[in-house]
Order: C-alpha cells, then structure tokens, then sequence
C-alpha cells in the first residue's frame, strides 16, 4: 500500500466529510443523513435525499479510480515481479480493498466521534457505517473486476446510476435488496440486525464470487490491454 | 547454455501481423541487440518473452520453462520497457522499496546500491516526478537490475540520456555481462549496440541478423 497516497486519500476523505457536515447541519444524526440512506417517502421519490446517497457513494468511486489508476502506472514494473497472474491479481484486490476500507473508516468513525458529544447512540451509528460498508465493498469489487477485465471503465458512472435505479424500485416498499445499505430503510423492517447482515452477507458473496470468477480468469490474454 | 528459445512466434492484433514467425536462440552471458524502427514489433517481442503478451502462435522457452505453461512470467528477470511510469511523489527509493517489497529479496542496501550504480542519489529526496527524463530512465535500469536477474530485458535504454549517461548504461551492461547476465536491449540506433555480442533488425515484424560490422557503422 502506498502510504503517502493514503494520506492523501485521507485528506480528500476529510474534506468531504467537512463539506457533509456543513451540508447537513441543522441535522440530528450526521452519521444517519450521510450513510442512512434515504428515508421513506410514502411512495415518492425524494430526489435531494437520493442526490446525496448516490454523491457520498461517487466520492468512494472516485478514490477507488484513482487508487486503480496509481496502480496502473507502476504495472509494468510490477507485474512480472509476481510469481504469476493470480498472486498479482489478489494482491491488488485485496490491497484496493483494504485501502478503500481504511479511507472509509477513517472518514465515518471521524463524522461518530463528532456526533457522540451530541449524545447520539454509538450502537446506531456503529450499524449505520456497517451496513453501509458492507453495500460499498459490493460495488469496489465489482469496480477492481470490471478495471482489470473490461478495456472501457464506464463502471462507477453505471453503478451510481444503478444505485439510483435500485433506490427508484424500492420507493414504494422496503424490498431488501433495493435497501441495501440503507440502515434507514433497514430499520422500518423487524429485525433490523439480521435483515441488514443478511443482505450484507449476501453481497459479501457476491464479492468473493466476483474475486474467484477473475482469478479463474485471469491470464495474460486477459491482462494484455493493461499493457498494450 | 540456451538462455531463451523462441520458435515459430507470430502475433497478431485484429488483421494486422506485428510479429512473423520469430524463431530465436540466446545464450547466457552475452548482450543482444535489436534495433528497429517505430512500430517494428521490438517493444511486442519483448512483451510477449516477459510473458505480459500472449503470442498468436509459436512457443517461448525461458530458462527451461515454457512461458503461459509452466510459468507465467521468466523467474529471474529485470526489466523496463516503454518509458518508465514511477510514483511521482515519491523519490527514487521509495519507488524502488515500493517494488522491492513484492519478492521481498533484497535489502534496503541493496536498493540503494542499485541506485548509486546508475549514477542516481540514493539520499535525495527530490521526488520523482520531478526528475529529467534521463533520470527516470537511470532508475528504471536500477529497478531492472536491483534484484540481480539473470535476464535482463531493456527497451531502449539510452532513451532521453545525454552522451555521459549513455557512456555510463554501456559500461554498467558491459559489468553486468561480466557477472554472467544474458541483456537484451532495443534502440533505434545502430551505434547503441556496440556493445553487443549480436545485433537483430527488425521491420516489419521480421527479424534479420544484422552483420556487427555494419551495426557499428
């Protein structure tokens, strides 16, 4: 991991947090507003609230891009220093993720610590940032897959699109898959814990399955446009 | 000994053929020349030996293993190719450091031994992205050979260096061969090769022996 690109990221992630909180003060619960999700609507699309979960989620794709592009730039030199393929390719998802997840943490336990001198519950904003984790690293994955298999990258601008779309679908009932990520939504359903870990669980899977799927891939007949 | 074996190796991108029945031998512990023009197919030959391109058909014997079959990529090779693509925000050895730690083989020592061979600060701290480009391609040589391959692959390596630096990269691979390092290097300069036991030229993805005689003209 590059240890001054995270400090970077960081600061950019610190920024945007100071940016979120002066979007939303007046607020009750900062942590809510930001990653929540947004909130029911008696059937109605609330563009404003969707306008700023899909914008906190392009904030983290634009990381994710330029983390991957950083990497590109070293690949030559990288690549063969690698006993093969496959040892590159987990060694850059799991490095993208770990450092996606870092830079994550680091912005929303800040937005916590802030709000705990309100006296804001710590369980709350804890699942909150958890069940919002557990959604983003779906799409990281999907991001890092789609950058080394497919030769144009209009992933992060299709996958807020399609957050969108799934926010629109479940405008009118709390279908899970639709609310992921959404502790909001989440928590209008019983059981909030094990819907939310549920669905987090699922996409977890999904992440691994996307993972294994390019591991069995991957070749140098699929890695040749990186170095083309 | 047989270092490299290429029989039969052609590539072909959509129509166009870069490269055509490339059949070629190396022995360890000589340097190899090639020289070609822009788009001649040196950069894909290169490529496709390090095992980063697939060749259309054809097989690669690195070493005694078959490259795409029993291995990915050779196992002892240092290498730059194009031009090279640092950090650059970071200073040259924390570049290196960055690549060194992936076979986690050498030292930091070592690391800084690599880049006081090519003439560069291994203290400074000036950043890469503010170097010349003689100097990103100096580095690029020290992370070729800090881990000390035996096949060392340079594509144009005299690039953007000025007369002293190309007297320097020539008596650093002359050292290197002394040690038993088989070098392959690019140029678009015949007099970049005078160095080289043999001399190639390729055009038009062909690969012809050129006379050294004439390669020193």
């Amino acid at each position: 991991m590059k240890k001054k690109t995270i400090i970077f990221e960081v600061i950019i992630i610190f920024l945007f947090s100071v940016f979120m909180i002066i979007w939303n003060v007046g607020c009750k619960n900062i942590v809510c507003n930001i990653y929540g999700g947004v909130e029911y609507n008696y059937g109605d699309i609330n563009v404003l609230a969707m306008g700023k979960w899909l914008f906190v989620f392009a904030m983290y794709f634009l990381i994710t891009g330029y983390e991957m592009l950083n990497n590109q730039r070293m690949f030559l030199f990288e690549i063969y220093r690698y006993k093969n393929y496959k040892t590159w390719w987990r060694n850059y998802f799991f490095n993208t993720q770990f450092s996606i997840f870092l830079i994550y943490i680091f912005s929303a336990l800040e937005l916590v610590i802030i709000e705990q001198r309100d006296g804001i519950s710590l369980m709350n904003d804890l699942l909150i940032i958890v069940f919002f984790y557990m959604h983003l690293q779906m799409y990281i994955s999907i991001l890092i897959c789609s950058g080394v298999l497919f030769k144009n990258s209009i992933c992060p601008g299709v996958l807020v699109v399609f957050e969108g779309l799934l926010y629109v679908f479940s405008v009118s009932d709390n279908n899970l898959i639709g609310i992921s990520g959404m502790y909001i939504r989440l928590k209008d359903i019983d059981n909030t814990v094990y819907s939310g870990i549920g669905i987090g669980i699922i996409e977890a899977v999904i992440s691994i399955v996307l993972f294994l799927a390019v591991k069995s891939l991957i070749s140098n007949e699929k890695c040749e446009r990186l170095v083309l | 000994m047989n270092i490299i074996e290429l029989k039969n190796v052609s590539k072909s991108f959509k129509n166009e053929q870069v490269l055509k029945d490339i059949n070629l031998t190396m022995e360890s512990g000589k340097i190899y020349g090639i020289i070609g023009k822009n788009g001649a197919g040196k950069t894909v030959l290169f490529k496709i030996i390090s095992g980063l391109v697939r060749p259309t058909s054809g097989s690669i014997v690195v070493e005694g293993k078959r490259i795409g079959i029993d291995v990915d990529f050779p196992e002892s090779l240092g290498m730059i190719i194009e031009t090279p693509g640092f950090l650059g925000e970071y200073n040259a050895f924390d570049n290196l450091h960055y690549l060194a730690k992936i076979k986690n083989i050498i030292s930091d020592d070592e690391i800084r031994k690599a880049i006081e061979i090519v003439g560069l600060d291994a203290k400074s701290k000036k950043k890469v992205g503010k170097f010349s480009l003689g100097m990103r391609q100096r580095l690029g040589i020290a992370q070729a050979i800090m881990e000390n391959p035996d096949l060392i692959i340079l594509d144009e390596p005299m690039n953007g260096l000025d007369k002293n630096g190309i007297k320097d990269v020539k008596r650093i691979l002359l050292e290197l061969k002394n040690q038993g390092k088989t070098i392959i290097m690019a140029s678009h300069y015949a007099e970049d090769t005078e160095i080289c036991d043999m001399v190639y030229e390729m055009d038009g993805g062909e690969l012809i022996i050129r006379d050294l005689e004439q390669s020193a003209m």
